[in-house]
Formats: C-alpha cells, sequence, structure tokens
C-alpha cells in the first residue's frame, strides 16, 4: 500500500507519503492567517486548496515514483474553520478560523450555554462554530444566501478530489449543529447548505484527471478531525491522555461513551471509529512563543535556549498565556493574556521561561478536568521535539512521558484511519513507534506547587479584573 | 568673546549637562558627557562617581567653550552618595536613588524616608575611615572649588542628619560618621567659592527637580509641571495646602502657591526597561489595540508608596506587536501622571489645564503624546529640556549677584515653551478606557 495522508492544519498543511506502515517523506506548506479586526482570524479559502497542490507538487517531486503509486489518500482536518462557496466550489466569504472570536453576541442568542453542551458537546462561546455561521449569516447576508455550502478546509479539499461534497461526524461534532447523538440542530436555510455527514474510513475514488496529480484507481477517505487523528496517531487511551503543542495546547483523552456517561466540562465530540473524544483546548501554545519571540526580536528557539537558562518558576514571573483568550481550563475567551509579578530584575529569559510554564500549568489544571485517570501523557505536536518542554510538563503534571517516533501524530492518526479502510492489521505501534519515555524530574516536580499556587492566585486575580469594555465586537 | 554668561550643570542618570545662559535665559552653548549607569545586580543603581560626579562636571564645564562665565552652579538628582579620599576622589559607588541599599522600613516623603541615611550606613559599613561621605553636589564642588560643598535643600534629604540648620552630631554618631566626614553647608542659591579658587562664584548648588522647575513656567492654578526624567515627577500647581494621601504637598517656589504631587518610577527608567524587551518596532499601532502596563518593576513612589509593589502586563493578544507593547509602556507613564491628578482634583478641587513637560523625556515624541492621551491635557514642552542645568544657570546669576538673592521666583522669566503637543482625539476614547483597566489592574 501506498498512502498519502493529508492534514490539513491552522498554521501548515502537512503531507506525508507512507509505504506501507512506513513514513517515506512528510512535507509542510505554510498556510497565512491574517487577524484583520481584533478577535478576528481569517484565512483565504484559496489558500487551502492550493496548499495542498503545493505540497503534492512537492512530494512529486522528492519521491515521484513512489507518488505515482498511492492508492489512497486519508484525511486529518482542522475543526471549526469554515468559509461559504458557491457550487462550483468559488470562496464567497473569508475562512473564519477556529480561533476566531467574533460571535459574541451570536453566541447569547444561540441559547443556555449549559443546555447548548449537554446537546452538542461544545462549549458555547464566541469561538463557537455554529455562532459564526449565524454571525456570517447577519454580517455577510448576501455571500451567505448565494452559497451553495458551507464547508471546512478538508470538505473542499475531498470535494476538489473527489466531485463529492461531505463531511464526517468527528467534523460536523465540533460545529454546535448537531446533538451528540447526531441529530441537526440547524434550520433549513442553513441544513441545505451543510454538507452530507460520511463515515470517516468510507473510500471514494479521486477523480480522474485530478490537479494533484494523483494516479488513476486512487481512493480517498475523508479521515478526521485533527484531535482525534492525533489521540489515534498517539496511541492515547484510559490512561494515556494525549498532550499536544501546536498552535495551541490542547488535552485529549478518549471516552467509551454512552452519550450519558460523558462528562459535563470541556468538549466532548464524536471519535473517529467509535466512541467519544473528550478534549480541552487550551490558548496559544506554539502561537505564543512565536508572539514573543516577534515581540522581542528573538526567535522562538533562541527563546526556549533562554528560557531553559531561568530557574524554575521564572524568578516570581508568571504569565497566564491566554492570548487567544482564557480557554480550557477557564472558558472565559474574553479574558486575555498577563504577565504578573514583574520585577526590573526580570528580563527576556524569564518572560520566555514564565510563558512556557504558563502553558504547562494549564494543561496540568485541564488534565486534571477531562483525564483525572491519567498516568501518562503522550506528546502530539512540534512541540514534544523540545526538551525543556517536555522536562517543564513533566514535573507541572507529575507525569511520565511518552513521545512517539512521529510528533505530527495527526499524520499518523490519518494513516491509522486508512488502515482501517483498507482492513490493514496495523496499529499504532507500527506506524509510529515510542522512542522515548521521561520520567518527571523529582526536583522539578517537588519545586512546581508552590509556582501553581502563585499562579492560581494570579490567574484569580486576573479572572476577577473581568475583560477591557473594548473587548472585540 | 562671548556676552556675559551663567552656567548650570546637572548630573543626571545618564549624562552631565551643562548650558551657558545669558541675561534673558538665552542658551549660548551646551554640553552633554555621558555616563554609564551601572546596575550590576538587579536592585542595584549607581554610578561610577568618579567618572560621573567629579571628572563629568569638569568636561561638561570646559566643552561650553570660551565663555564669560560669571557664575556656575551645580544640580543632581537626589538622594545620592559616595564615600571619597583625603583628594575628594571617590573610593565607593555613587549610590543612587532607587538602589535598594537604600531600603528602609519607612515609607513617605523622600525625605523622610531615610534613603539617603541608608546610603550612609551602607558606606561607613564599606569605607568606615572614608575622608568623606558625599552626595554627587559636593563630589562635583569639590572637583570645581576646592572644597566639599552643599547645598540646604539637598542636605534635607538627609533629614534627621540635617536638621534644617545644621548636621546632627548626634545622628551622625549613629551612623558611625563624624559631622566633619560631611559637606560644609550653604545655603541654596548663594556663592559657596570659587571655581578653580578664583575664578567665577561657584553657587551651593541645587536639587535637579527643584532647578528645573525655577525655569518652566508651571506658576499658575492649573498648571501642571511634568518632569519626564529617569524618575517621572509630577506637580500640580494648587492654593491648597492640606495634605493629600499618598501625594507631597510643598512650598512653591511661586509665591502663595503650593505643589502637590510626587516622583513616581513610572519614568524612563521604567519605559528603558521596558523598551529593553522588545524587538525593533515595525508596524505602526492602531489605538484601540494597546495592552496595559502596570509600571512598577522596582515598585512605585506617589501615590502608592510601596517598594514591593510589582508590575504585571494585562490584556495581551496575538495582535500586539512591538511597537503597541512600547506605546503601553508610555502610556503607563500617563496613567500615572493622571492618577496623581485625578487624587488632586479629588482632594484640592484643582482644575488641570495645562502640562509643562520638562526633561530630556521631552525629547521622545511617544513619550510625550502618550502623556497628553493619557491625561487628555495639552504637554507644553519647555525649549530647553535641560531643565536642572538652565535653573541653575539661574541660581548662578544670583550666586554672582547678577539677580537679587531675593530672586527665586523671578526665574519664570527664562520659561519657555518649545512646542505644544495635544491629545490626539483618535486616540482619547480607547486610552480613557485603558485608563480604567489601569485603575483595575493596579488597584
Amino acid at each position: 500500500m501506498t498512502i498519502l495522508t493529508l492534514d490539513l492544519g491552522t498554521s501548515a498543511t502537512k503531507a506525508a507519503l507512507w509505504s506501507g506502515p512506513d513514513l517515506v517523506s512528510l512535507v509542510r506548506v505554510p498556510v497565512e492567517t491574517s487577524h484583520p479586526a481584533a478577535g478576528h482570524a481569517e484565512q483565504d479559502p484559496d489558500d487551502w486548496w492550493q496548499a495542498v497542490l503545493e505540497a503534492c507538487r512537492m512530494l512529486q517531486g522528492q519521491v515521484p515514483t513512489a507518488y505515482a503509486q498511492i492508492d489512497t489518500v486519508g484525511c486529518s482536518a482542522a475543526r471549526e474553520t469554515f468559509a461559504c462557496f458557491d457550487d462550483e466550489l468559488r470562496p464567497l466569504t473569508p475562512g473564519i478560523l477556529w480561533s476566531d472570536t467574533r460571535a459574541i453576541d451570536e453566541a447569547r442568542s444561540l441559547g443556555d450555554p449549559v443546555e447548548f453542551r449537554r446537546q452538542t458537546g461544545v462549549v458555547l462561546g464566541p469561538g463557537c462554530c455554529a455562532a459564526k455561521i449565524a454571525w456570517t449569516r447577519a454580517h455577510l447576508a448576501h455571500q451567505f444566501r448565494d452559497a451553495a455550502w458551507v464547508l471546512a478546509p478538508r470538505d473542499l479539499v475531498a470535494a476538489q478530489l473527489t466531485g463529492s461534497v461531505r463531511t464526517d461526524p468527528t467534523l460536523a461534532s465540533r460545529t454546535g449543529l448537531y446533538t451528540l447523538r447526531g441529530g441537526l440542530l440547524g434550520d433549513p436555510a442553513l441544513a441545505e447548505r451543510l454538507p452530507a455527514v460520511a463515515s470517516p474510513v468510507e473510500l471514494r475514488p479521486v477523480r480522474t484527471p485530478n490537479e494533484a496529480g494523483l494516479p488513476p484507481g486512487a481512493d480517498l477517505i475523508l479521515g478526521a478531525g485533527d484531535r482525534a487523528c492525533e489521540t489515534l496517531g498517539v496511541g492515547a487511551d484510559a490512561r494515556t491522555a494525549s498532550v499536544s503543542w501546536g498552535t495551541t495546547a490542547n488535552v485529549s483523552t478518549p471516552h467509551p461513551g454512552p452519550v450519558e456517561t460523558l462528562p459535563s466540562i470541556a468538549q466532548v465530540s464524536v471519535g473517529p471509529l467509535d466512541g467519544f473524544l473528550v478534549e480541552a483546548g487550551l490558548s496559544a501554545a506554539g502561537a505564543a512563543l512565536e508572539w514573543l519571540g516577534r515581540l522581542t526580536g528573538q526567535p522562538p528557539d533562541q527563546l526556549l535556549a533562554a528560557a531553559a537558562g531561568a530557574p524554575v518558576g521564572a524568578n516570581g514571573l508568571l504569565a497566564l498565556p491566554w492570548l487567544q483568550g482564557a480557554r480550557a481550563p477557564w472558558w472565559q475567551p474574553s479574558v486575555h493574556a498577563a504577565f504578573l509579578g514583574v520585577t526590573a530584575a526580570h528580563g527576556v529569559p524569564e518572560f520566555a521561561r514564565a510563558l512556557l510554564e504558563g502553558i504547562a500549568l494549564d494543561v496540568a489544571r485541564s488534565l486534571e478536568l477531562v483525564a483525572p485517570n491519567a498516568r501518562a501523557l503522550a506528546l502530539a505536536g512540534a512541540g514534544a521535539a523540545d526538551p525543556l518542554w517536555r522536562t517543564v510538563l513533566a514535573a507541572v503534571t507529575g507525569q511520565p512521558l511518552v513521545r512517539r517516533e512521529l510528533d505530527d501524530a495527526a499524520s499518523a492518526g490519518a494513516r491509522l484511519l486508512v488502515a482501517r479502510a483498507r482492513s490493514e492489521a496495523l496499529g499504532v505501534d507500527d506506524v509510529n513507534p515510542v522512542v522515548a519515555r521521561e520520567a518527571p524530574s523529582p526536583g522539578l516536580a517537588a519545586a512546581y506547587p508552590a509556582v501553581r499556587a502563585a499562579a492560581d492566585r494570579a490567574a484569580t486575580m486576573v479572572l476577577e479584573a473581568g475583560t477591557p469594555s473594548e473587548d472585540p465586537q | 568673546m562671548s556676552p556675559p554668561v551663567t552656567v548650570g550643570i546637572d548630573i543626571g542618570t545618564s549624562s552631565v549637562k551643562a548650558v551657558a545662559a545669558d541675561e534673558e535665559g538665552h542658551v549660548v552653548a551646551s554640553a552633554r558627557v555621558p555616563h554609564e549607569m551601572r546596575v550590576p545586580s538587579p536592585g542595584r543603581l549607581e554610578h561610577d562617581a568618579n567618572d560621573a560626579w567629579r571628572a563629568g562636571p569638569r568636561r561638561a564645564l570646559a566643552e561650553l567653550g570660551d565663555l564669560d562665565v560669571r557664575g556656575v552652579s551645580v544640580a543632581a538628582m537626589v538622594p545620592s552618595l559616595t564615600a571619597v579620599d583625603a583628594d575628594g576622589v571617590p573610593t565607593q559607588p555613587g549610590l543612587l536613588y532607587g538602589d535598594d541599599r537604600g531600603h528602609t522600613n519607612v515609607r513617605g516623603n523622600p525625605v523622610e524616608s531615610g534613603e539617603l541615611l541608608a546610603f550612609m550606613r551602607w558606606l561607613v559599613h564599606e569605607a568606615p575611615n572614608a575622608h568623606g561621605y558625599w552626595p554627587a553636589q559636593a563630589v562635583a564642588n569639590h572637583a570645581l572649588g576646592g572644597e566639599a560643598v552643599l547645598d540646604t535643600s539637598t542636605a534635607a534629604t538627609a533629614y534627621p542628619l540635617f536638621d534644617w540648620q545644621s548636621w546632627d552630631a548626634q545622628v551622625a554618631t549613629q551612623l558611625g560618621a563624624s559631622p566633619e566626614q560631611l559637606p560644609r553647608l550653604v545655603p541654596t542659591g548663594f556663592a559657596a567659592q570659587q571655581i578653580d579658587g578664583d575664578g567665577p562664584p561657584l553657587a551651593s548648588g541645587c536639587i535637579d527637580a527643584l532647578a528645573e522647575q525655577l525655569v518652566a513656567g508651571a506658576d499658575e492654578d492649573g498648571d501642571v509641571l511634568v518632569l519626564l526624567g529617569t524618575t517621572l515627577i509630577v506637580w500640580a500647581v494648587t492654593p491648597a495646602s492640606d495634605p493629600v494621601p499618598g501625594l507631597y504637598n510643598l512650598p512653591h517656589t511661586a509665591a502663595g502657591k503650593m505643589l502637590v504631587g510626587g516622583p513616581s518610577n513610572a519614568g524612563g527608567l521604567f519605559c528603558n526597561w521596558a523598551g529593553g524587551l522588545l524587538g525593533a518596532p515595525s508596524r505602526p499601532v492602531d489605538p484601540g489595540r494597546v495592552p496595559v502596563w502596570v509600571p512598577y518593576p522596582r515598585g512605585e513612589r506617589s501615590p502608592l508608596d510601596d517598594p514591593d509593589r510589582r508590575a504585571s502586563l494585562a490584556d495581551l493578544d496575538l495582535t500586539h506587536h512591538a511597537a503597541s507593547v512600547r506605546r503601553a509602556a508610555f502610556e503607563a507613564s500617563g496613567f500615572v501622571a493622571r492618577r496623581i491628578l485625578d487624587l488632586a482634583r479629588e482632594h484640592h478641587g484643582i482644575n488641570p489645564r495645562r502640562l509643562v513637560a520638562s526633561g530630556g523625556g521631552t525629547r521622545v515624541d511617544e513619550w510625550v503624546q502618550a502623556v497628553a492621551d493619557a491625561t487628555a491635557l495639552p504637554v507644553d514642552c519647555v525649549l530647553v529640556p535641560e531643565g536642572g542645568a538652565l535653573g541653575s544657570a539661574w541660581l548662578a546669576r544670583i550666586a554672582a549677584g547678577l539677580e537679587e538673592p531675593t530672586a527665586m521666583t523671578d526665574a519664570r522669566r527664562w520659561a519657555r515653551t518649545g512646542r505644544t503637543v495635544e491629545p490626539d482625539p483618535a486616540w482619547l476614547e480607547h486610552v480613557a478606557e485603558r485608563y480604567e483597566r489601569f485603575r483595575v489592574l493596579a488597584a
């Protein structure tokens, strides 16, 4: 089997070529995000498709023979990101990202958040996809009226490749438009613009010819949401929570269900194969480090090196890393990031270290909420490659870490879904073997409870200070 | 040959400035001799006193060139102190205001906080048999005239060692020193000796902020003097003399007027430190997208009077960049000024109508604009930002007998506005909202 996986992430599209269980090549094409107004985060939907084509061209250039043998394409997909398209799949609106928090009023109009959460599993806030679709209907009414489709980036790419416009349950389940049992909540005007929900592992033929240069006879599976793929790709289970450091940080754990037994906090969505996914999506992680890099004029790798030289607790400097709003475990997205306890003794190394520690502290708090039974953490995302992040994470959470070969675990998860579709006998250890286990350093682990206590007080203070009145409209 | 001039020298945090002014206060020549502000560890702020206090003033005077100098006076920041040998050469670092070697448990007016006495205690411990323990003015006066003289306004920062008349021998003994190790006292504005023994008169000296105030022209009700220096100092002119919690209320040099306000750490020291964290600003700042600095990385003086207070930077999101965080630092400086004015308004019913800004910070357009926006008041920047030096040149006129000995307040004759910076209407609403955030976050 020769397999192409497409991981449509927020900051980059990653295309990987697999020969059987082995990764042959992985390429990335960055996708640009703009912030045209406070709280707005947008992409050009044309970039979603162009980035895939560019990634395919790169793979084709690198491994032309293998590329010509691709028999299956599987996807991992960013969720809660959408744009409106006409019936020829031309974009009518900007792509509105999951991180966009413009829909403050619309979220309020969607009813009681507790009931909404109970029904859909989605935390209702200004970043909720259903609220942003409502915003689009109100503010871009003409475009919505002319739209044939409201699609996620993966839905667009799959439609371009197969001619069939569909989505999968893991993506549908995160929009807030469906109940956890799969029932659609939208009105008819919306319902007719939504793609049909199909199985993540259903094979559909890729069109011949196609712009991506895929060989005749190749099939495509929709695959699943990035988080669902990632938990598969790191082998997360009831005792091993997945902790991901990408643009944002995330804590996820599979849950067998049924619906009545799901936790009443955090986001819950339908799992890729069976059961459900419970997850706490934190604020900025990689994006926070890049932001600090732009602010200080020091690239992120330099910041991390500097942070490694600063002491545990950053000499009393505390960071609440809520650059995209206080998401899990606080769910107060209108409250933003802060550095506290700053003295003239602090410099860029302490700011960087405090930021990293602040993210690890939010991970620890989130773990206690969504995966209280976890006894190990499976690492995913680009941050897994950083030794300082691993050391701090293990010490702050007190949990041993499991690292696998491929930190881009969503690609490994998409590969495993293809295995399911093709009835291959492959498990996570075949496609993404464990490469390291790391226990918390006892000395560091003993030092962090005091930092945590100080950070808890700081968080309470900032949350009580509320939000600026000029919050994104 | 130049017209007759007097020379004012101001020992500042980052340089010694000297100006030579004619009878009408026009600057005929000026000089700036930079020196290093050393921060050997985070809580310490010091000068190489030999460089900054002894050599600097002589060099600055020399750099003014060949002038018909009729008098000289030296001002410096307060408090400052070093230990010297028999030649008047400093043997210890020059300790500066804000250095934690000056921390005491006493809070309040800097005159009474004992910072200078704590400096002396430290220096007596480090150099027990020093020939003398001298503030910057005395070191400079010794270098210029041969004798360590100190003016009484500067000496007042050593209360109760200075009892408003002379050095108190008992207090000196308690500190492990004797009055012989302290400079000779001469009232502010009086001639004390001559340059090089036979040159023009050298006045006793002055506190920098006091000299700056003399020539700023902020003398009417509704005027507010803002000194944009390493320390931010805000003085609102007020007719009232009742105390305002957290603020100082001192007699103005203008007759019948008082000043209410005080010093804050949210001056150049904070703005430069905050700026040092940032990369090069590359983009314009959106008025609505600026975070909020609570500017107390070295604690705060007026009105909080809390050396242990810490700074914070809040309301940050991914759209903020170096220029917006830099702007936030300058705004924070303005917020501190506004809060002092709000307190003065609340207690004294003052109605500020303009700020008069002096100090090197008036050259930093972003800072002045942010202060105008934060206070919603126009800022008249003085024509000569080296107000401490210009005011000293006026004191030199008095010492030289060119003005009446009582002519301290006539110095306003020299006050000139260089430019006026108006609040920017496009920013006012946003900045006012951030001021409210500052009030909440700094509470």
